[in-house]
């Protein structure tokens, strides 16, 4: 429980860090590897991912966004995914409400793992692909940018739904107010009318980013971490070199009764028991440390180096 | 792989972060990190009515 609360203070100060904008703070230049997306005014740090995109999108190579991503994995490994990422965050709140938690099969979860890698693939296909045509051929490259539009910017923001959820959703409001002052409600009691305002008030794009928003969040209220684990490009360029990181798990065979209870708690699935003992980084691992403070037998702990 | 062999590779994509790094200060690209901080991404909003 320790652990939890430690983590949860951890998050909600990084949560009002990232939006310290709203009372005149930051903004400081820096890249954090993780869903980051916040509203314009209020944001005070970028996501690296973001920054990918934004700086391909330019015709630029983003150095930065690349060696903040390998920094921090090779250091921590996934630690910014459970303590710093504010979408992870939102799904640790949501699993915490009562329902009764869906028990994926090892062998599912395992398949499920790789969808992640093919959302990060297609972003980097996408805005490495258009890159690459915009620098070779400038006439053709912007010809494909016209016609992607806003995807060939951010193709994952685009679709995002910490970006739905922290930078759209908030904006819908303001923007309703403004669209309704030029609607003629009187309209809608007509079946034209009410196609003219579903037309006003919602876009198809609208609905699919509200879809996916939905679906990771009653996603992570029956399993934990369910953005996180199965669907996140984020989290997965991390996973690429978080194998290699100085921080680990490391668990002492003598004291392990195997009992479980660590595997059980971790709610990124990661089979502790079956990793190999003397460090522990695999590539789901997200630092959580709620197995160690699980462990009744004090068989796992921190290992740095 | 062994714990050896991982810390070897961890320390060249460490190496390799500092080098980007470096690549990112010489080449100017603060400047990205700064517009981005002070608009908002078009394509995080995409699809607002």
């Amino acid at each position: 429980m320790k652990s939890i609360w430690i983590r949860r203070l951890f998050q909600i100060s990084c949560f009002i860090l990232f939006n310290a904008g709203i009372w005149k703070l930051g903004p400081w230049d820096v890249v954090i590897p993780a869903l980051v997306s916040m509203h314009g005014i209020a944001k005070t740090v970028v996501g690296s991912l973001d920054l990918l995109q934004y700086m391909l999108a330019r015709n630029v190579i983003p150095w930065m966004a690349l060696a903040s991503t390998l920094l921090f994995a090779a250091v921590t490994g996934r630690f910014a995914c459970g303590w710093i990422c504010p979408f992870g965050f939102v799904q640790d709140i949501l699993s915490v409400v009562p329902s009764k938690k869906s028990r994926i099969s090892p062998r599912t979860h395992r398949s499920l793992t790789r969808l992640k890698y093919g959302v990060l693939f297609l972003t980097i296909l996408v805005s490495f692909g258009l890159f690459v045509l915009s620098v070779t051929d400038q006439e053709r490259g912007t010809g494909y940018r016209e016609a992607f539009g806003t995807l060939s910017e951010g193709p994952f923001n685009s679709l995002s739904p910490a970006s739905t959820a922290f930078v759209l959703v908030p904006q819908l409001p303001q923007r309703w107010l403004k669209i309704s002052e030029d609607f003629d409600f009187s309209k809608l009691s007509t079946l034209q009318g009410t196609q003219e305002f579903l037309g006003t008030f919602f876009s198809p794009l609208f609905g699919l980013r509200l879809g996916i928003l939905l679906a990771a969040m009653i996603g992570s209220v029956y399993v934990a971490r369910f953005w996180c684990r199965y669907l996140c490009p984020q989290g997965a360029l991390l996973a690429l070199f978080s194998r290699f990181s100085l921080v680990g798990i490391r668990r002492e065979p003598a004291k392990c009764t195997r009992c479980r209870k660590c595997v059980q708690t971790c709610p990124m699935a990661v089979d502790i028991l079956d990793a190999w003992w003397e460090k522990i980084t695999e590539p789901e691992c997200i630092t959580c440390l709620d197995c160690i403070y699980s462990c009744e037998f004090d068989a796992l702990r921190l290992k740095l180096g | 792989m062994n714990l050896s062999e991982k810390r070897v590779i961890g320390t060249i994509v460490l190496l390799l972060g500092l080098s980007f790094l470096t690549l990112g200060f010489f080449g100017n690209e603060v400047k990205y990190i700064e517009e981005l901080l002070k608009i908002t991404f078009r394509p995080d909003i995409a699809g607002l009515p």
